[in-house]
């Protein structure tokens, strides 16, 4: 069994639906010369209709929104829901430039229930705001064109072989868009019950085997092997705006329909993201890139609109922006979230989305670990790594020795008379093998202002190296 | 007359003065001392601990701009090491130097939760603070800031109490002209052997004098005869004397 779905007018209605545009005439155009290609609904009822002329569309309703027709971004529109369905049905085809086909039958089992399939579907469906109808049959063509010829909107024909055949019967072959469709009107055959009522050699002699295998494919009699879409390897997706957009403001509202997009797709295919660019596209100035890092392989929505956000903040826009795009170049696969077993070790899970959310505002050169490594230099024991990284490497001999806690980058040189030594000298003496070599006494000192320091006289003089 | 008295004392239907700040939950600070100096015998749980010293010169002692309280670690070493939650993180914003991290390591801090951040600017120091904070996700924070007005402070605390934190924050002694709406606020005067700890304002306690705190691991004041010093012009400071 299978489901035919068409999305109707969809390059129309998946552009406004990302621009508040709801309640407004709208009309997609395009051709040589430029003809009205698709209007909604409040178009319609102000005269507008398809095949009109630009100019007369314009002159019968004065506030038409007009949107230009893009083919290349239709297909990717029809791809973007051929990825969705992937989550209803593993085999799913494409039929420029709206209808899908989903094989159903296999699915069942999995969603208990051609019932239960359906209702979830149909919830999904809802939630796109996009106008549909559906059709079930036995054959992927039957499907398609009981789909594409269905008469109300948001409602999916039945499953019953019986009556679907019977659906099919009175569709005329204008419809179906077969070439032969004006020939064999002109012999009294108009529908496809009398079509099928002919013998079909007799058909075939006279139309060509070209029909003859198509309305085998359409009743099932002939197999229609078809390619079945897969799903990319990466995320890419592009919106364009319909009014150009000077405020970070503005951008919030398209960005968040995109993230739960985004999020949704994959959680469906148990995936994430390492990190997401957001390309904001200008008109003569070169494309903003804003980079987002998660904590980790990120895949919920809310995670990356926090984390934009913050970038947001920071960003300063020079010119208003005309497309968004959305790119996400490495999918990775979910990792699932596991508790420990023995305590210990650094925070994860939500603890990340903090680090991540800081190093998304100061910048992640910025939020270090420290790691203690088995050293005697003290520009070299502490060593700066990644957060939640740190650890503890040094050898026993070595942690008995007592150390300051904050360590100037860059030893000052003092005056030796201004402190106290209380305690010393410790030798370090090492590193002759490297650049860095290093010969010095420390001592720990109190200096004038009463605090304990730690001091080194090496052959250079006198040096304040720490703070206790 | 005086029996009668500390038979009222002992009597669980009269309120005592003392009995309410033990409510609060504490954890303790590591120095018995101490302990019993604050209210709620030990750090308030959660909440802004302000700690008031004077300013410091990091390097060079003529650079007066980098001046800053650096506070004294010691006293907070025994909290970040005993207040470990593994699902918490525990930050150093912006300290005036960069950890070390041997030290650390070596007062039993866990370095895979120890997280340094660096933050230039006031505002971008009060972001980190306040984001971190009403995150939940950090069990300790050292932070050190140049100024502090009242409602910020007031925020910070907030923020604190939602995120069950405790804030340690480092201010100059410039600050002690506000009133801040904060757990503690303790003044730190550094010594050889430890250091003066002045309590300047308490959530439910009672003032109290000084208290001189010794804090480990100080040297003796005076370094035992018969070490050696490396050059004689130590000698002539005139503070080590060596038998030589």
């Amino acid at each position: 069994m299978l489901l035919g779905l068409q999305f109707v007018d969809l390059s129309l209605h998946h552009r406004a639906r990302g621009q508040q545009l709801a309640g407004q005439p709208i009309a997609l155009f395009g051709g040589h010369p430029l003809k009205v290609l698709q209007c909604n609904d409040e178009a319609a009822q102000q005269g507008v209709a398809v095949g009109q002329k630009l100019a007369t569309a314009t002159a019968l309703c004065d506030a038409l929104v007009l949107l230009q027709g893009d083919d290349g971004e239709d297909r990717a529109t029809l791809e973007t829901l051929a990825e969705w369905a992937y989550g209803f049905s593993a085999q799913v085809h494409l039929v420029a430039p709206d209808t899908l086909v989903l094989e159903v039958s296999s699915m069942l089992r999995l969603f208990d229930g051609l019932d239960n399939w359906l209702a979830q579907l149909k919830a999904d469906l809802i939630r796109h705001g996009l106008p549909w109808r559906g059709a079930l049959a036995q054959t992927p063509l039957a499907a398609q064109c009981l789909a594409q010829n269905g008469t109300a909107l948001a409602q999916i024909a039945p499953a019953d072989p019986a009556l679907s055949q019977a659906a099919l019967h009175p569709l005329s072959l204008a419809q179906l868009q077969r070439p032969e469709a004006a020939r064999l009107a002109s012999m009294g055959i108009q529908t496809l019950a009398q079509l099928m009522a002919l013998p079909r050699s007799e058909l075939g002699r006279r139309s060509g085997a070209d029909l003859l295998l198509w309305l085998q494919r359409l009743l099932g009699e002939r197999p229609d092997p078809r390619g079945y879409f897969q799903p990319p390897k990466h995320y890419r997706r592009k919106l364009v705006l319909l009014e150009e957009i000077e405020h970070l403001q503005g951008l919030r509202f398209p960005l968040k329909r995109l993230f739960a997009e985004l999020g949704d797709l994959l959680r469906r295919r148990q995936l994430a993201l390492p990190q997401l660019d957001i390309l904001l596209h200008h008109r003569h100035r070169p494309t903003t890139v804003v980079s987002l890092r998660g904590a980790g392989n990120e895949h919920r929505s809310e995670a990356w609109m926090a984390l934009c956000q913050l970038k947001l903040e920071r960003l300063v826009l020079f010119e208003p922006v005309m497309e968004l795009e959305l790119v996400g170049e490495r999918l990775q696969p979910q990792q699932v979230h596991s508790e420990r077993l023995f305590a210990g070790g650094a925070p994860d899970g939500q603890a990340q989305d903090l680090l991540a959310q800081l190093a998304a505002r100061l910048g992640e050169e910025r939020i270090h670990g420290l790691q203690a490594v088995g050293e005697h230099r003290p520009e070299y024991a502490s060593r700066v790594v990644a957060p939640g990284q740190g650890q503890d490497s040094r050898q026993s001999v070595i942690t008995t020795l007592q150390r300051p806690c904050w360590l100037l980058t860059q030893p000052q040189p003092v005056s030796r008379t201004d402190y106290q030594l209380l305690r010393g000298p410790e030798r370090i003496e090492s590193g002759w093998w490297q650049a860095g070599a290093i010969a010095r006494d420390y001592f720990q000192a109190q200096c004038p202002q009463g605090r304990l320091c730690w001091l080194f006289h090496s052959s250079d003089g006198w040096f304040l190296h720490g703070w206790f | 007359m005086t029996a009668n008295v500390s038979g009222l004392l002992t009597r669980s239907d009269i309120w005592l003065g003392r009995q309410w700040q033990h409510d609060n939950q504490s954890i303790s600070s590591g120095f018995t001392r101490l302990d019993q100096h604050l209210a709620g015998q030990g750090w308030p749980q959660h909440g802004v601990v302000e700690l008031v010293g004077p300013m410091q010169t990091m390097g060079m002692a003529d650079d007066v701009d980098a001046a800053v309280s650096l506070g004294l670690t010691d006293l907070l070493l025994p909290v970040l090491a005993a207040h470990q939650d593994s699902e918490r993180w525990q930050l150093c914003v912006a300290p005036p130097a960069p950890p070390h991290a041997p030290a650390w390591a070596a007062a039993g801090v866990d370095l895979a939760r120890f997280v340094w951040v660096e933050a230039e600017c006031r505002k971008e120091r009060l972001w980190t603070l306040e984001h971190s904070l009403n995150s939940g996700r950090c069990s300790v924070i050292l932070a050190w800031l140049d100024s502090l007005s009242a409602s910020e402070a007031r925020r910070l605390q907030l923020a604190a109490q939602k995120g069950q934190c405790l804030l340690f924050l480092h201010l100059p002694e410039s600050v002690l002209a506000e009133h801040h709406a904060v757990a503690l606020r303790l003044g730190l005067v550094p010594e050889s052997q430890g250091c003066t700890v002045q309590l300047i304002k308490q959530r439910g306690g009672w003032p109290q004098p000084d208290l001189a705190l010794a804090l480990p691991h100080r040297p003796e004041r005076v370094p035992r005869p018969g070490m050696a010093l490396p050059q004689k012009s130590a000698s002539a400071a005139g503070v080590v004397q060596g038998p030589w």
